[in-house]
């Protein structure tokens, strides 16, 4: 089974630089879908809430072998839920709930670019709040997705 | 939710660099991402495609090669354009609790 390259994010944390995707995999063949990648080698999973699959791919992790640090989990916040300082604890934690899981790896802000809010939208309370609650020692890394270079800086190997 | 594109046609400079390696289009596109310290998250549902994405590592683009790709870029998105006012406003109006 090969080993997939890393890359080491600004914080330290190793990242596979390759990881298994399941947005828009049919809900009924996402957790079929998950086993045959690990089975196959994959070590990062890339879910979100917005897909509303992570029990799916919850399942997955939980039938397979792979101990827990050998696979990096990654699912994202839809802050278009989450425009309540409040909320954005309530969704970390429901996403855990759904993948049965106690961390994740990556906890991702899911398109920070788009809001509706006039205030400029819920981004910067909803990742402070991400960042203050006490669940927030289960996240090891915590950025945004789907959003510009100038938000987030590039990797390093 | 918007439809991501499920293809990206071969233009023949990708078959032509994906022959050269004995690898596919797919796989060429992988690993100029992954040259580019993308972290990339490929999708499939079938077996053969999951391996047949995962086997990027044993091949390298040439500083050629990784050009030829880069100058296919036209500037436009194949589905979801985050800059179109109107996707960005579907997006935004779409709940998932």
């Amino acid at each position: 089974m090969p080993t997939i390259p890393t890359v080491t994010l600004n914080n330290g944390v190793e990242m596979p630089i390759l990881g298994f995707g399941v947005f828009q995999i049919p809900h009924e063949d996402t957790e079929r879908a998950v086993n045959d990648a690990l089975s196959v080698g994959y070590r990062h999973l890339d879910t979100a809430a917005a897909y509303q699959n992570e029990e799916a791919v919850g399942r997955a992790i939980a039938v397979s072998a792979i101990p827990r640090e050998d696979v990096f989990i990654t699912t994202k916040l839809w802050i278009q839920d989450a425009p309540a300082e409040d909320n954005t604890r309530r969704a970390f934690e429901q996403s855990l709930t759904r993948l049965g899981l106690d961390h994740l790896d990556l906890y991702l802000i899911h398109s920070p670019s788009v809001t509706s809010t006039a205030s400029g939208g819920p981004c910067k309370p909803c990742t402070s709040k991400a960042r203050s609650a006490p669940s927030a020692s289960r996240i090891s890394t915590l950025t945004a997705s789907s959003t510009s270079s100038t938000i987030t800086r590039p990797p390093r190997r | 939710m918007p439809k991501a594109a499920t293809t990206c046609s071969p233009t023949p400079t990708l078959t032509e660099i994906a022959d050269a390696h004995g690898k596919s289009v797919a796989q060429v596109v992988l690993r100029w991402l992954i040259q580019r310290d993308v972290v990339v998250i490929p999708k499939s549902v079938r077996p053969e495609r999951m391996a047949e994405n995962l086997a990027v590592f044993d091949f390298e683009l040439t500083d050629d090669q990784m050009a030829q790709v880069a100058g296919l870029d036209t500037g436009e998105s194949l589905f979801f354009d985050h800059r179109d006012p109107a996707a960005v406003s579907q997006l935004g109006n779409y709940r998932v609790n």
